[in-house]
């Protein structure tokens, strides 16, 4: 077992990655699951520093862990949360086996629960309303009560599964990172790419135009905006018809 | 009938403990103890085993530990310990021969990306593994979730585990432990204690984390339980910083309680 009680600080040869870093990186990501890239570059720096180890860039080591987990089919992603562009870093599986469902903090009437309202907000451009999630429970085969509905929903959007804002839900940022890449598997449906980034995007906005149907994320077209007074759609060049989010990313 | 002064000390004692596993205190590694079965170190390994091993090619070899890995891992989100027999046929496709050498490799990858390594240990009559933290003590508990929740089970979990270490032979029958929790204003009734919910389904968890075992035992015309130190306990929990912090929280000399510091040595 490792763990001396002498250190003294490591120097780096051709910045090669300190294997204690990248385990309590990985131990960190184990048990927060998802982060903020501020709080993933903040707690990225507080583990080099306690282990007294010169400081490398998170990216640099997220690559780093990634090479030695891939092989066990786990990955550290970096996505945007589709409500406000802002990125997020999470632990995810890269394949969708019984082994990673067994994992699962839910129970299976919540799993079965999830994949409804799922199948409900991927087809969908803005959110979908808690009154139609909630109804939802009548249509499934393993059922469930609207209480334990209600209390589900609670727990998807803590675990960022789900974000919710007055009464509307819409995917969240752990949805994006790990269940996106596979939602046309879950829900059958087919998600757009967005025409700026090439990532799919659910929650977004299409042009108007009859001919051109691309879609944009909502941060995509905010970026769109902000060299120009008039946003125009980036295919067909006309006017963009919906209303500019108020979002700025970095 | 437990006095106020005692009853006020032992809740001392719990929220001290409580106090000092949130700020994560000071383990010496090098006191956790052995596996208890390492799984074929111990013994030469056995042509069969070997054949058995080297009859796949070397990419299957590594799938295998791969799956191996990641199975354990999974499984063990909740610290529920993993049955053996599940293990070959979920993953080595039944071989059982080969399992120790798989679990080897494993246990390579374990310890080198995760900072973890799998154990087997008994649960009743099962061979079981459970998968334990190698990351030093002082710094393993610093980046990782802790919800309000976790903190005070692992209170609870530590007052427990500090009653039963105080008992003769470590043991202490059921009724003894409900005795010290309601001492602590925790009733047998209460299914929604506002912290730990249902009091019973969180000794009965600690039970199947291998923290706390139990066994049966007859007295006289009456069956009671008799609960002690889990295997996990066992390889997690530093006695001596458990002794340390009892010692400092009644401010009394560590070698005031000789009988207990006496086990200690013998165990290291």
């Amino acid at each position: 077992f490792k763990g001396s009680s002498h250190r003294h600080v490591k120097s780096l040869n051709n910045m090669a990655e300190d294997p204690e870093v990248n385990q309590h990186i990985i131990q960190c990501f184990m048990s927060h699951r998802i982060l903020t890239k501020k709080q993933a570059e903040k707690i990225c720096r507080q583990i080099h520093k306690l282990l007294n180890v010169e400081p490398i860039p998170l990216y640099q080591c997220i690559e780093s862990v990634n090479k030695q987990i891939e092989p066990v089919g786990m990955k550290i992603s970096i996505g945007r949360k589709e409500q406000d562009g802002s990125e997020w870093i999470g632990l995810v599986n890269t394949t969708k086996d019984t082994v990673a469902k067994s994992a699962s903090t839910l129970t299976l009437a919540q799993q079965g629960y999830f994949k409804t309202v799922l199948e409900l907000i991927a087809c969908e451009d803005t959110g979908v309303s808690s009154n139609v999630l909630l109804r939802a429970v009548d249509t499934m085969e393993r059922k469930l009560s609207k209480r334990a509905a209600q209390e589900c929903l609670r727990d998807l959007v803590k675990e960022e599964w789900l974000h919710e804002i007055r009464g509307i839900y819409s995917i969240g940022p752990r949805t994006v990172l790990e269940l996106v890449p596979f939602l046309h598997e879950i829900t059958g449906i087919v998600v757009d790419e967005c025409h700026l980034c090439s990532n799919r995007v659910v929650m977004g906005q299409h042009c108007g135009c009859e001919n051109c149907n691309i879609k944009l994320h909502l941060y995509c077209v905010a970026r769109l905006a902000k060299s120009r007074s008039i946003v125009k759609c980036p295919s067909c060049h006309n006017e963009w018809i919906h209303e500019i989010p108020d979002i700025t990313i970095t | 009938a437990e006095t106020m002064s005692q009853r006020q000390k032992v809740l001392k004692t719990a929220c001290s403990i409580m106090y000092y596993l949130s700020h994560g205190r000071k383990k010496r590694t090098s006191d956790v103890q052995e596996p208890m079965q390492s799984s074929s170190s111990q013994d030469p390994q056995t042509s069969a085993e070997q054949r058995e091993w080297n009859s796949l090619p070397a990419s299957e070899k590594k799938r295998k530990v791969n799956d191996l890995v990641r199975y354990l891992i999974f499984s063990s989100s909740q610290k529920i310990p993993v049955k053996r027999d599940e293990l070959i046929r979920s993953v080595m496709d039944g071989r059982g021969k080969s399992f120790n050498l798989a679990l080897d490799s494993a246990n390579q990858t374990l310890e080198k990306v995760f900072g973890l390594t799998a154990i087997e240990t008994k649960k009743g009559t099962q061979r079981v593994y459970i998968l334990v933290n190698c990351l030093s003590s002082d710094t393993r508990n610093v980046f990782t979730k802790q919800t309000e929740k976790d903190l005070s089970c692992n209170g609870l979990l530590c007052v427990l585990l500090c009653f039963l270490m105080m008992k003769p032979q470590g043991t202490a029958t059921e009724e003894h432990i409900w005795t010290l929790l309601n001492s602590l204003g925790i009733e047998e009734d209460s299914t929604a204690h506002p912290i730990f919910g249902s009091i019973k389904d969180r000794i009965t968890t600690f039970l199947d984390q291998c923290y706390l075992e139990r066994e049966k035992k007859i007295v006289g015309e009456a069956t009671v339980f008799e609960y002690r130190w889990g295997s996990r306990a066992k390889v997690e929990v530093d006695k001596r910083e458990l002794l340390t912090i009892m010692s400092e929280i009644h401010e009394d000399d560590f070698a005031i309680w000789e009988r207990q510091f006496g086990d200690l040595l013998k165990d290291e």
